[in-house]
């Protein structure tokens, strides 16, 4: 793209303040030249920014604060809990880091809006991935778009001989490990990513699942279902090394989850009311964002060929969740620390 | 932009509206602070002993049993800073005694939270609180306000005052809670990663103690009684510099004076309510301990 040569529209693109300081990470290419057109206040994307905070604000308050208070928990005292519960506490993860970073995404690109600015996407319902390859192109994609753009191509992407294509992959799971903090655990957590991307790779299976899951029918087929719940397990033995202090501390709690009591009722269900109630809004947002799965964000045209109160009363019910189902201590968002 | 606005604002007043409803009734519950406060406008010219600080003087100084006319104004958390602007709120012009207690977390915490709007609301002190300190409903989560409100008004349930006639918490026999627990969780809950409230406390207290001084007032600083499940989970250093401080302090006034009660073998198992806040019983018997020390230092200063 050609460089710009005013100050003002540099210096407002490198501070633009909606995704200053986690992302989505903007390119100039995209950024820049928004900036540099007119702009006029725009009801409908206003209407649709204001949508997208809500959202956003639901995910980060009620599901990943309310997600975190036993997180924090469990992680600390593996020792503490059965098998289940530590399943529990990794699930519980996954929507922690998920509700988080794409709650902060969405009050972003919310926000962007509301000035008539359109920022990228940042995450597509990765959980809702079929295999691993999906789940990348639909989890921090902005970040992920900058590695493939910037590390990944330049190496020679995949269009190598397959010896440097898993070299390249591994090289870019491992940078992006690196990319959240110098430990062990960040860069076994690509490592291991790397690792669930190769099969794919060399069987030319990793741009097989383009779509979302069952685009067009209200539920998905067995193939489907189970490839969902495949890559989420496999993202979920991830993330236990990504959310422990050390490589040691995660096969501990590994070793302590599978045990026989992980086929045992979750102690912290029985001795937490509020961890129930945690699952419970994580099934709640499992199946809303199932529902507008289609869309940029779930509840974008949500009811939308329904009367007005019924919308209405649909948005009151999400800001009211908010106040009152927010988890009792905020929490900073995880994203900020890398 | 028009349109925008008036919708943004059609959708938010029913929001606003029922914010406003629950605030005002909210406020309108008794509550503790609001007894006090309204006690000392009226009573604070008669008041001789004054006793300030946090739960631990809430639960434990019975101001039934002091001779002079007392009142207890201390309260759950209630740190020197807030015992000052107290203090010089209602000035008490008949001031004798001030008792306040000095624990092993007084020098190291400062006052956060959803307590900062009663003083702003109901003592009418100022805080650093922000607009959330001028608001019961921002101060306490969405669902403990509805609780609050379906306990008081339509269950009928006992207000949020917990304060006898004269200000006393008068703890029941026992806590749910037993005493290994309590002991362990409040020691824990009590150590303080760091020391960068100590400095402004120590002036707090020192502002307390010049302000006794100019009325002519001693000051009985006491460490309460606490219970050994607490004790001996204190950190070492903590509690170190606790007593060294009030050492300074006793060292630079001499209208101030100290007892320390925390491992007082006095004080048994049934004295507590949890493993650092006496019952009844406990509060009877640090009570008459402290009117007895008060009757010792006056005469020797006389």
């Amino acid at each position: 793209m050609k460089p710009t040569k005013s100050f003002i529209d540099f210096a407002a693109f490198v501070s633009f303040f909606p995704q200053l300081v986690a992302g989505p990470i903007e390119r100039a290419s995209n950024l820049l030249p928004q900036f540099e057109r007119k702009r006029k206040f725009d009801y409908h994307k206003a209407i649709d920014g204001l949508k997208q905070i809500s959202w956003g604000l639901f995910k980060k308050m009620v599901i990943a604060d309310n997600c975190a208070v036993f997180v924090n928990k469990v992680f600390a005292t593996p020792d503490a809990y059965n098998g289940s519960s530590l399943l529990l506490g990794a699930i519980f993860f996954a929507f922690q880091i998920y509700g988080d970073f794409s709650g902060y995404s969405d009050v972003a690109i919310g926000t962007a809006k509301l000035f008539d600015f359109d920022l990228m996407r940042n995450f597509a319902y990765p959980y809702f991935s079929r295999d691993i390859a999906e789940f990348w192109r639909r989890w921090h994609i902005s970040l992920s778009t900058w590695f493939r753009d910037y590390v990944y191509i330049p190496l020679g992407g995949s269009r190598v001989s397959k010896l440097k294509a898993v070299r390249n992959t591994f090289i870019i799971f491992v940078v992006s490990g690196f990319w959240h903090g110098a430990n062990w655990t960040f860069i076994f957590w690509g490592l291991l990513n790397a690792l669930y991307f190769i099969p794919l790779l060399l069987t030319g299976r990793n741009r097989k699942n383009l779509e979302i899951a069952a685009k067009g029918r209200m539920f998905p087929s067995i193939s489907e279902l189970a490839g969902m719940i495949t890559t989420f397990l496999l993202t979920l033995f991830a993330w236990i090394f990504f959310r422990a202090q050390s490589i040691q501390e995660a096969f501990k709690y590994i070793s302590r989850m599978l045990t026989k009591s992980l086929f045992t009722v979750p102690d912290i269900l029985s001795t937490s009311r509020r961890s129930t109630l945690t699952l419970l809004l994580i099934i709640v947002l499992i199946t809303i964002e199932w529902l507008g799965r289609e869309q940029d964000y779930p509840i974008r045209d949500f009811l939308k060929r329904r009367s007005k109160i019924l919308r209405w009363m649909f948005y009151y019910a999400v800001v009211l969740s908010i106040l009152a189902l927010q988890a009792p201590q905020q929490q900073v968002f995880i994203y900020f620390q890398f | 932009m028009k349109q925008f606005i008036v919708r943004v604002l059609v959708f938010a007043l029913p929001l606003f509206l029922l914010a406003i409803i629950m605030e005002i009734m909210l406020r309108n519950i008794p509550n503790d602070y609001k007894y006090k406060a309204k006690y000392l406008t009226e009573h604070s010219k008669d008041i001789e002993v004054l006793i300030l600080g946090s739960s631990h003087s809430w639960a434990g100084v019975n101001p039934y049993l002091i001779p002079e006319k007392a009142f207890n104004a201390a309260y759950g958390a209630q740190t020197f800073e807030f015992d000052l602007k107290i203090l010089k709120k209602y000035e008490f012009p008949s001031l004798r005694k001030i008792i306040i207690p000095v624990s092993y977390f007084s020098y190291f915490s400062k006052l956060e939270g959803p307590y900062l709007c009663k003083y702003s609301l109901y003592y009418k002190l100022q805080t650093d609180g922000g607009l959330k300190a001028l608001s019961e409903f921002l101060s306490h989560s969405f669902i403990g306000n509805v609780s609050r409100i379906i306990n008081y008004y339509f269950l009928k349930r006992q207000a949020e005052n917990r304060s006898n006639g004269l200000g006393q918490e008068v703890k029941k026999e026992k806590s749910p809670k037993s005493l290994e627990e309590s002991g362990i969780d409040a020691a824990l809950r009590h150590t303080y990663k760091d020391t960068k409230y100590v400095r402004q406390n120590v002036l707090f207290l020192e502002n307390i103690i010049q302000i006794a001084r100019d009325k002519n007032a001693i000051v009985i600083l006491f460490t309460p009684p606490a219970y050994m499940t607490y004790t001996e989970n204190l950190n070492a250093e903590q509690l170190k510099a606790m007593y060294q401080i009030t050492e300074y302090i006793l060292k630079k006034y001499d209208n101030c004076y100290y007892i320390d009660f925390l491992k007082d073998t006095d004080f048994t198992a049934e004295d507590f309510w949890d493993a650092d806040h006496l019952n009844a019983r406990g509060a009877d018997k640090l009570t008459r301990k402290l009117v007895s020390f008060i009757e010792n230092v006056t005469k020797r200063s006389n």
